[in-house]
């Protein structure tokens, strides 16, 4: 990314409060990791039930509607406080392997989870094998994000 | 010689597998992924139990089959979270002890797990359609609430600890 484009997201007054109070950062990451919770919670359930272990006489729709409701608000949350702690140390952390590796998984299992998986879980005529195969490539998209959250936190 | 309580936290901390998670490499690391990972299969599954009984998700499917279909996960990240938390413990036994956050969590676990209780031996069990209607309502609402303030009190803890 531009390296003035982050220095100067780091100099935003938003951005320099956020980075002088620990407490705020505890709050943020505490947030942050509440989004993740219903974030995953609600991948595992909408993949459990393509999967066909979750609800398996039940209708697909009847779980994938609100579990895709779910992950957007979890999405929301997580997006908007992450972007709040990436941002006093912008230029630090876009140089970071583990960051940019976080950063591709998630772009990957949301653009998988509001495309592809969105669209198998809403078509009528999707067989039983494709329901499994996409309920499975989600899980894995979505436990890669998690495991490279788990990675970011603890080796840096 | 009577053991106090602080001499238990020591014996804990230096158990093996504490000085494992404390001085090796990648020890603390592993058990902290592994609580995370339990608990996206814990909390993050069994708030979809609670959706239900609170009536905002799933309505065509009555609560117990989507308890019964899902508890097994839930119950392994249970078991996960468990196992890494109290090896977590045992390495800082001393630290968390005496951190406020961790109280407030483990008072907070105390509750869900009253109230679980309640559910399943009273509620759950009620004959009466109705009232038992607006009791699995506010199950699945204190639930809610207890669960997301033991994930906030324990990503205080680590802020506070170290």
């Amino acid at each position: 990314m531009e390296p003035g484009l982050l220095q100067w997201l780091e100099a935003t007054p938003l951005a320099a409060s956020v980075g002088a109070s620990v407490q705020v950062i505890a709050y943020l990451s505490a947030a942050h990791l509440l989004g993740f919770t219903l974030i995953m919670g609600s991948a595992i359930v909408a993949n459990f039930r393509l999967l066909g272990v979750f609800l398996p006489a039940c209708s697909v729709q009847e779980v994938t509607r609100p579990a895709g409701w779910a992950v957007a608000v979890g999405l929301v949350v997580s997006l908007t406080t992450g972007f709040l702690l990436f941002a006093w140390r912008a230029t630090e952390l876009a140089a970071n392997g583990t960051f940019q590796l976080k950063m591709a998984l998630l772009l990957s299992a949301a653009a998988f989870h509001f495309t592809w998986h969105r669209h198998v879980s809403r078509s009528q005529a999707a067989g039983t094998r494709r329901l499994r195969a996409t309920g499975a490539l989600g899980l894995v998209l979505w436990f890669a994000l998690a495991l490279a959250g788990c990675a970011f936190i603890l080796l840096e | 010689m009577a053991t106090t309580l602080s001499d238990m936290l020591l014996w804990l901390e230096e158990l093996g597998l504490s000085v494992w998670i404390r001085e090796s490499a990648y020890g603390f690391s592993l058990m902290v992924a592994v609580h995370i990972l339990g608990l996206t299969l814990s909390v993050g599954i069994l708030l979809w139990v609670d959706l239900r009984l609170l009536g905002l998700a799933m309505r065509r499917v009555p609560t117990e089959d989507v308890y019964r279909s899902l508890a097994p996960w839930f119950l392994a990240g249970f078991a996960l979270m468990l196992a890494s938390g109290l090896s977590l413990f045992a390495a800082f036994a001393t630290a968390a002890y005496g951190n406020f956050y961790f109280r407030l969590k483990m008072a907070v676990l105390v509750l869900a797990g009253v109230n679980a209780l309640v559910y399943h031996f009273m509620t759950e069990r009620r004959a009466s359609a109705e009232s038992s209607l607006a009791a699995a309502r506010w199950a699945g609402g204190a639930s809610l609430v207890c669960w997301l303030a033991v994930i906030v009190a324990g990503r205080m803890m680590s802020y506070t600890m170290f």
